[in-house]
């Protein structure tokens, strides 16, 4: 169990008595826990590396209650971790050891679906795939899919900006929400979201519970196409699949769905589920093309002779409803998979251009071999989000601290290749080193003020998502970029 | 073609030092800015494309760039933008449609522009030059500080260099109009939608409803044969970019409305975008904001397009306020604007003390 926090950020020293008796004061027995024993489920998130035991646990089961929980903890100056289906992989739902875990578990009703408008009113506990099957009667669904629908929640996707398989075309958690009803950090409810004009929805989705508590929101809803093709292409080379990808992009097609799967992730999921993957291939690229008929036709042409073009070994279409299904269930059952591989896997989440796949894919590999840990490929290829898959014996020292750096390096490839450390796992407090590399002093400044515009206090979610100027300061750890401190001309404190 | 970052940032610093407001200005095309006090910060100049990447249809870009010019040099490759924010007359840079926020009626089937915003280098108030976002489709390192800025007018910064996603040109497309009142053709055309026909714009305009269908020309064939209707021949696509006809034809601006339920029937020469979410209705004399008000209903927007925007609605006055203490705390950029009048007047009280 690692605690994630450094001391500049464990700076609240309310007393855990006070602080269990004035949340007592306002929540029922049932909405509250305070015994280690039954807060233990709630110790650590989808990075099950950190771990930390909360002062309490807090469930309400309204927006009264749950502002008044907010308005206490904030004059008490108390944390609070906001916690939807616990899923994060960047440890945004790790407790903070002084402060109070809000879950979101009773906020779980759909409000309204407006058909004809393609909109949803939820609360935020409700799990991702059951916007899709509550939409499903009306012909409708919601986009976003991460591969943790069926447990992670739509505030949790909120704070994170979530992807997903079928977010290439139909856009981000961003491009699908309308609005939040954000409760802040003092207790006060806030209605945002704005078609133009000053708008401060964009800071809160992606903000990882940093800047308020979302408890509802307006998610568009998206008509389930007519008609849905999967393809399924292996290649003799990871390389020629990248290379695959970006014609695809560059041919102007847009496919529902466009991931890739390396050797050791095809071998793994297989052993795992049997989607019939074709086991001595290096790479297979699964391409989902979806609209009317015609259109799907057509794409279906154009993709096929540039799969060819770029030395596809085979090309398969899924026959029926049952193979797709098939076909998906492997690229889903991937994490999984690699927990069978390995005692523990370690799951990065760069963003790099499409045009960079085959050369960062190339670089992974050499560093997998450098650090001597197999790393397992399998991904959003058509977003250029990466998630290579580290696997390792966590409770192996040396391991766990190869496999910290190497995760390092990973990025800073791909910050190199002119992306980004994150596509859509988030910060948390797993990459907040690497933030420091990212971002200029200044604008981490700017950053941090943002913050307390919305948190003076600064007792949402401390410790996550921003590094301190601090943290940063000291040479952000892990990261030094071609032997050099990022800025070096900065001094030092 | 020049890069002025520096300038630009020199101007701010100094307009600081002197406590000057500075009024931003693009081609000044709608004069929004017009009515704001200070000097001219003129970005006409910090123009031309960094970085056209299109096989991996992104484009990077500075603010002045001429809406016209980026869209020819896209369209080369046979890609755009695809937000189509209107250009009057033909004006506009691409910073100004990034800083106004207002897509065209692509909107609700291709998003909106801060939908397609990827990321930006900004010059904040107190001119430093700061960079959010990339060029990567995907990246969530921070707060999303790109899309913030879109809308806001510039009022947290000058918005420099923009990173932009791109669409490519559809290999075919058709518009179609239906002679039916505003009822049937909002039920229309979202069954249309429904039914995963390729409908990429609507507008109704008090007599038939016109849409476009895009993709494939397999396609867009099959969806003309089954929608029925008239062909068109799509100049009011134009027509709507440029403003220059229906609503835009009249003596004065036109209002623009941001309804969240649709009206049943319109005024004469107005014009319904976004399946009832968008009103552009003529103004041939002042006066009859009480009409509009009416026609926006409960939590609707009603302004005179192309006027100074009225003051951010009050549940977000205080949250403005401290947003703009981080990226503009001197009040040097845009100054007032999205201020409710307890801000003027303070602020004028405090100018007479001072004197
Ligand atoms: C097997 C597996 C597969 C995954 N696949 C994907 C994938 O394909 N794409 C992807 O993007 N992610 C993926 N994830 C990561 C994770 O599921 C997402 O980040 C998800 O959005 C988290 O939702 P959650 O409800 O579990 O949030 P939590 O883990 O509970 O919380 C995540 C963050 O959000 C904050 N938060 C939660 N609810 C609220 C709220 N109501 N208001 C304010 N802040 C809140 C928390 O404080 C925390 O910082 C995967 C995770 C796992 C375990």
């Amino acid at each position: 169990m690692t605690n994630p926090y450094q001391d500049d950020v464990l700076r609240y020293p309310q007393a855990r008595d006070h602080v269990l008796r004035a949340l007592a004061r306002i929540l029922p027995p049932s909405c509250l826990i305070g015994k280690p024993e039954a807060m233990r489920p709630y110790t650590s998130d989808g990075l099950p590396v950190f771990s930390a035991m909360p002062v309490a646990v807090a469930i309400p089961e309204n927006e009264q209650q749950l502002s008044a929980t907010l308005r206490i903890l904030n004059d008490q100056g108390v944390p609070i971790v906001p916690r939807g289906g616990g899923t994060s992989l960047s440890g945004g739902a790790v407790p903070h050891p002084q402060g109070v875990v809000l879950s979101l578990a009773r906020f779980k009703s759909v409000r309204w679906i407006d058909p004809a408008r393609r909109l949803c009113r939820a609360q935020s506990g409700v799990r991702n795939a059951a916007l899709s099957e509550a939409a499903a009667p009306h012909g409708l669904f919601y986009a976003p899919d991460p591969s943790s629908q069926i447990a992670c929640s739509l505030g949790g996707n909120i704070a994170e900006n979530a992807g997903g398989i079928h977010c290439l075309k139909y856009g981000l958690t961003w491009h699908n929400v309308v609005s939040v009803r954000l409760v802040c950090a003092d207790g006060t409810v806030l209605e945002v979201g704005e078609e133009t004009g000053f708008d401060p929805l964009p800071l809160v989705v992606g903000s990882e519970g940093l800047l308020g508590v979302v408890t509802e929101a307006t998610v568009r809803l998206r008509p389930i196409p007519p008609c849905t093709r999967l393809l399924m292409a292996a290649f003799s080379q990871i390389s020629h699949a990248g290379a695959a990808v970006a014609a695809i992009i560059a041919a102007g097609i847009v496919p529902a769905a466009l991931e890739l799967m390396d050797h050791l992730a095809i071998v793994a999921s297989e052993a795992f589920c049997h989607a019939g993957y074709p086991q001595e291939a290096q790479a297979i690229l699964l391409c989902e093309l979806d609209g009317i008929e015609e259109q799907v036709a057509e794409d279906e042409s154009c993709v096929r002779e540039l799969l060819q073009q770029h030395q596809a070994t085979s090309c398969r279409a899924a026959q029926n409803e049952q193979e797709r299904t098939l076909f998906w269930s492997g690229r889903k059952a991937a994490f999984p998979a690699a927990g069978r591989m390995a005692p523990d896997y370690y799951c990065m989440d760069g963003s790099i251009p499409r045009r960079a796949l085959a050369e960062v894919l190339g670089t992974i590999n050499t560093l997998g071999e450098e650090y001597g840990l197999n790393v397992m490929n399998v991904f959003h290829a058509g977003d250029g989000n990466l998630h290579p898959v580290i696997l390792l014996d966590a409770d192996d020292p040396d391991q766990l601290e190869r496999a910290q750096r190497l995760g390092s390096a990973i990025l800073t490839a791909c910050l190199d290749a002119g992306g980004s450390i994150t596509g859509e796992h988030g910060v948390g407090v797993e990459k907040l080193d690497e933030m420091c590399a990212q971002f200029s002093t200044t604008e981490r400044e700017r950053l941090l003020a943002t913050k307390q515009a919305f948190d003076p206090k600064e007792i949402l979610n401390p410790g996550k998502g921003l590094p301190t100027l601090r943290r940063c300061a000291e040479g952000g750890a892990l990261l030094v970029r071609g032997g050099q401190l990022p800025h070096p001309e900065l001094e030092r404190f | 073609m020049a890069d002025r970052t520096a300038v630009i940032s020199e101007q701010i610093k100094t307009a600081c030092q002197h406590q000057r407001p500075l009024r931003l200005r693009g081609h000044g095309s709608r004069g929004i800015a017009d009515h704001l006090p200070g000097d001219w910060l003129d970005l006409a100049e910090h123009s031309g494309i960094i970085t056209h990447h299109p096989q991996e249809l992104v484009v990077t870009v500075r603010c002045g760039t001429p809406l016209v010019e980026l869209e020819a040099e896209l369209a080369a490759h046979r890609q755009t933008l695809p937000f189509a924010a209107p250009m009057p007359k033909g004006r506009g840079t691409i910073g100004g449609a990034v800083a106004l926020g207002l897509a065209g009626a692509a909107r609700p089937y291709l998003g909106s522009v801060r939908d397609a915003l990827l990321g930006m280098r900004l010059c904040d108030g107190q001119g430093e030059v700061l960079h959010f976002g990339g060029e990567v489709i995907k990246n969530v390192a921070g707060f999303d500080v790109t899309r913030f800025m879109c809308g806001a007018l510039g009022s947290f910064g000058v918005l420099l260099e923009l990173s932009l996603r791109l669409i490519p040109l559809p290999a075919a497309q058709c518009t179609l109009g239906f002679v039916m009142d505003i009822p049937q053709a909002i039920t229309a055309c979202s069954a249309w939608v429904r039914q995963g026909w390729p409908v990429a714009a609507m507008l109704h305009d008090g007599q038939q409803l016109v849409i476009r269908l895009v993709g494939g020309s397999r396609a867009v064939a099959s969806a003309r044969r089954q929608l029925g209707g008239g062909e068109l021949d799509g100049a009011i696509w134009d027509t709507l970019r440029l403003e220059q006809g229906g609503p835009f034809a009249a003596a004065l601006p036109p209002w623009r409305i941001h309804a969240r339920t649709a009206p049943g029937s319109l005024p004469p020469q107005s014009w319904l975008l976004w399946e009832g979410e968008l009103l552009y209705v003529g103004r041939q004399a002042e006066g009859g904001r009480h009409d509009m008000d009416h026609l926006a209903g409960p939590d609707g927007q009603v302004m005179i397009h192309g006027a100074l925007p009225p003051p951010a609605p009050p549940r977000y006055q205080a949250l403005y306020r401290r947003l703009k203490q981080v990226w503009d705390p001197q009040h040097i950029l845009n100054q007032g604007l999205w201020l409710d009048d307890a801000w003027h007047q303070s602020r004028s009280l405090a100018q007479v003390r001072h004197g």
